[in-house]
């Protein structure tokens, strides 16, 4: 199974304040501090916008697979695949194993996972709404968001990633 | 500490480098950002004599970032550079969004201060705790962008944050600015300047540290208040979608624009049709872009020339990156007459390339053109001055490409003329060619600004005179009078008198208290575009709430509007120290003399009320009306008696 409700990216939305990454911190870890986000926020050398990189809970994590000490878990009630600190030996297997570059290591080695906040992301919460039609590639309607946690069917721009 | 990084000081000339707590009581009396860096150059200027000359090796350039920049308020992160400016030679601070600020405080600095002069180029790299100084001869002589790229490479981090200079400031240019990652310009007043005389290329910084919080839980719910509050303002769809370009229309429909050299104050309808943010976006738009860490109003832009959009398309063909803001429609669009947006992001990107501010530079070329207009200067002039015959007709592109490069390179006379600024090179001019000119140069306390029609708009106008850091918007900003908020004139005033348009009534206490409240706003890091321009929507006292919860230190909103005022009094003692006076808070002749020709404004001029205005503004900032100096109670009720000693000591504050 999948998770029931996910994230559905649309990066053309996305303005780069990584207001996201600091709720994340903040919620996780009491700090401000990006580099304990389990979302990223990366920019896009070439076009100069920005893309949130996010944990998308796959149907089949590759991420669980590849843990040796069977410290990733799906958690029954979100569906989200959840890290077991306690089991963790913060070998990096899952790192590796990530197609999306979605589980992150802290500055001081430990394992960054989304856990979808126990079913309600607050880095969705937080994410800037965008004006109607915010640019020409897009016809977005007002309040419009790059991050948002819906059920798999309503994914409308990210690839159906949760497929996987 | 919760919310507060440490003071990192580097000096160049003896390599030493140093760390230091933000002294508590600092904290309680100037809150950070810009109160702080001030504090910063306060002490310095006591142990060194403030006359220096700003280009020299003894002044001090300070980078900061409020408690509030780098978290989550969603308010967005300005940091600030403060020194003595090298421009106008005063007190000289200069904002930017972009990366760098939060970095510098993610590595656990809110404050740098670069003493002395490197005896070779040089960079600062901090990373954490590890803080190097480094050569930086292959990347001198570059544009940012490629230096940019260099340093990064170098260190081997495509997204490490770079504050740095280009051409300008390595020649000196006395408005030289600095551009911060990716394209955020910190361009007033000659912070580039300050970088490119201490042989200081950049400063790199990445941090991992982050900033501790005290009541996490407190604080989103203030963040929650102010998503909330934001989303309340009618006006926020808008500014979310265009930004300051939104001002283009705006200001056409009150008569706020300025046309060729401010002769006039209303464009001719078909080229602002083609300068409105609807163009922008319909056209040349790709994405909406937050300049700064945590601002979720995303007012910026991101952009593409394919080559067919505007009559000049073609020439600027494949040029990306961050749109324009309204100061350089105002500036190259009205100002020179070019309105044509492919241009004018491609004027942005080269004043930002090589490193230089777009108001002295926007206020420079629409002169020439005037004086080319009125026959004073020829070709002759201009081939004597670059080498080439370039027409500085109304609307020529080639003449801003050539003034930009030359003023960048510093390689002919017409670089030379322009370096230090407007006015000096009006004088430049009238010694070379034995005609007067002054009355045709735009500017206010000695500095020259980005064109806008201020005449018919006391409180801007007064700000453009009074502004600690010279002819500035910025300082005071508000839309009191230009937005009709007779609401806000109310909430501070108890009457709606500076809230009505065209009118004189009211608006030099309106200019003294816009002051005071846009720097308790900068003192916190967040930015201004949103909280100084409606202050009734996020008001001081929300600010103070996300403060608390970020710092655990006790603050509300009158104690937060205190500490602004005693920032704004700090630069104002800097500056009275340098012997200004009341007669150096004024403006131009165009301003004061000449009547505006049309539009809703039309023959007001600011001689007929500045007198009075100014006198009302040193009143409520409780400074003396005849000298324009502060007085020694306002000083003790501000709790400043150290700077009181000083003026005293220097017959630069009265009774």
């Amino acid at each position: 199974m999948g998770a029931k409700k996910i994230f559905s990216v649309d990066s053309r939305l996305c303005v780069g304040c990584k207001q996201c990454e600091l709720v994340c911190s903040l919620t996780k870890t009491g700090t401000f501090n990006p580099h304990k986000a389990r979302i990223r926020v990366t920019r896009n050398q070439v076009k100069g916008n920005y893309v949130p990189g996010i944990c998308y809970h796959c149907k089949q994590p590759k991420c669980q697979q590849a843990c040796p000490e069977d410290a990733l878990k799906r958690d029954i009630e979100t569906g989200a695949v959840v890290l077991n600190e306690s089991l963790c030996s913060g070998c990096r297997a899952c790192v590796v194993a990530c197609p999306f570059g979605a589980v992150q290591v802290d500055p001081d080695g430990n394992i960054l996972k989304c856990d979808l906040c126990g079913g309600d992301p607050t880095c969705v919460k937080y994410c800037s709404e965008r004006p109607e039609n915010s640019s020409p590639l897009m016809a977005n309607p007002e309040g419009a968001k790059a991050l948002q946690y819906v059920e798999p069917h309503q994914v409308t721009y990210t690839r159906r990633y949760a497929q996987l | 500490m919760y919310g507060y990084g440490e003071i990192l000081r580097i000096d160049l000339s003896s390599g030493d480098i140093s760390t230091e707590p933000i002294p508590s009581q600092v904290i309680r009396k100037y809150v950070g950002g810009e109160g702080i860096n001030d504090w910063l150059l306060w002490q310095h200027f006591t142990k060194v004599d403030p006359k220096i000359d700003p280009k020299g090796p003894d002044n001090v350039l300070i980078a900061g970032l409020g408690p509030l920049g780098g978290t989550a308020t969603g308010l967005g992160s300005k940091m600030k550079f403060t020194f003595k400016g090298p421009a106008w030679n005063m007190f000289g601070d200069s904002v930017a969004g972009g990366t760098f600020g939060t970095a510098m405080r993610y590595a656990g600095y809110d404050h740098i201060v670069v003493t002395g002069r490197a005896d070779k180029p040089v960079y600062i790299w901090i990373d954490d705790d590890k803080v190097e100084i480094r050569d930086a001869s292959a990347h001198w002589g570059k544009g940012v962008k490629e230096a940019v790229k260099g340093i990064r490479d170098e260190l081997g981090d495509t997204d490490m944050s770079v504050a740095c200079i280009g051409q300008a400031g390595e020649n000196l240019v006395s408005y030289a600015s600095v551009t911060v990652t990716e394209e955020r310009s910190a361009g007033r007043t000659g912070a580039g300047c300050v970088f490119g005389s201490k042989n200081l290329k950049a400063i790199a910084a990445r941090g991992s540290k982050g900033i501790s919080v005290s009541d996490p839980k407190g604080y989103l719910e203030a963040t929650d208040e102010i998503y909330h509050r934001l989303k309340s303002d009618p006006t926020h769809w808008g500014f979310r979608k265009n930004g300051t370009l939104g001002v283009v229309g705006f200001y056409d429909r009150i008569g706020g624009n300025a046309y060729r050299n401010n002769q006039f104050s209303m464009v001719p309808p078909e080229k602002i049709k083609v300068m409105l943010a609807r163009w922008f976006a319909d056209n040349m738009k790709t994405h909406d872009f937050a300049c700064s860490t945590g601002c979720t109003m995303g007012c910026c832009q991101i952009c593409e020339v394919k080559g067919h959009e505007s009559p000049l398309a073609e020439r600027y063909k494949g040029l990306t990156g961050e749109g324009p803001e309204y100061f350089t429609v105002a500036t190259f669009g009205m100002g020179c007459d070019i309105p044509d947006y492919a241009a004018i992001t491609h004027f942005h990107h080269a004043c930002n390339d090589y490193g230089m501010d777009l108001g002295e530079i926007g206020g420079a070329v629409p002169f020439l053109m005037e004086l080319w207009e009125r026959g004073i200067i020829d070709e002759e002039d201009t081939k004597r001055w670059c080498g080439e015959p370039i027409r500085f007709e109304w609307g020529n592109v080639e003449a801003v490409e050539k003034t930009i490069q030359s003023v960048g390179l510093q390689n002919d006379r017409l670089g030379e003329i322009l370096k230090d600024g407007l006015v000096k090179a009006a004088q430049n001019i009238m010694e070379e060619k034995d005609v007067p000119v002054q009355q045709y140069v735009i500017h206010g306390k000695g500095g020259a600004t980005f064109h806008e029609e201020i005449r018919s708009f006391p409180i801007w106008a007064l700000n453009f005179a009074v502004a600690s850091r010279g002819c500035d918007h910025l300082k005071g900003l508000n839309m009191m009078d230009k937005g009709f908020r007779k609401d806000i004139s109310k909430a501070w005033f108890g009457s709606e008198k500076a809230g009505e348009g065209y009118t004189p009534d009211l608006k030099g206490k309106a200019a003294a208290r816009s002051e005071n409240h846009t720097t308790a706003i900068n003192i916190t890091g967040v930015c201004v575009f949103r909280t100084a321009l409606n202050p009734l929507n996020i008001d001081l006292d929300l600010m103070a709430r996300a403060y608390t919860a970020l710092t655990g230190i006790e603050l509300n909103g009158e104690e937060l509007y205190l500490a602004g005022e005693r920032t704004y009094n700090l630069e104002k003692a800097f500056n009275s120290r340098l012997g200004l006076r009341r007669e150096d808070d004024t403006l131009c002749d165009r301003w004061m003399k000449e009547p505006i020709k049309e539009g809703p404004g039309k023959g007001m001029k600011a001689e007929d009320w500045f007198d009075d205005l100014l006198d009302e503004y040193y009143e409520y900032h409780g400074w003396d009306k005849k000298t324009s100096l502060q007085t020694r109670k306002k000083l003790e009720a501000l709790d400043m008696v150290d700077v009181l000693e000083v003026l005293e000591n220097e017959g630069a504050a009265t009774e």
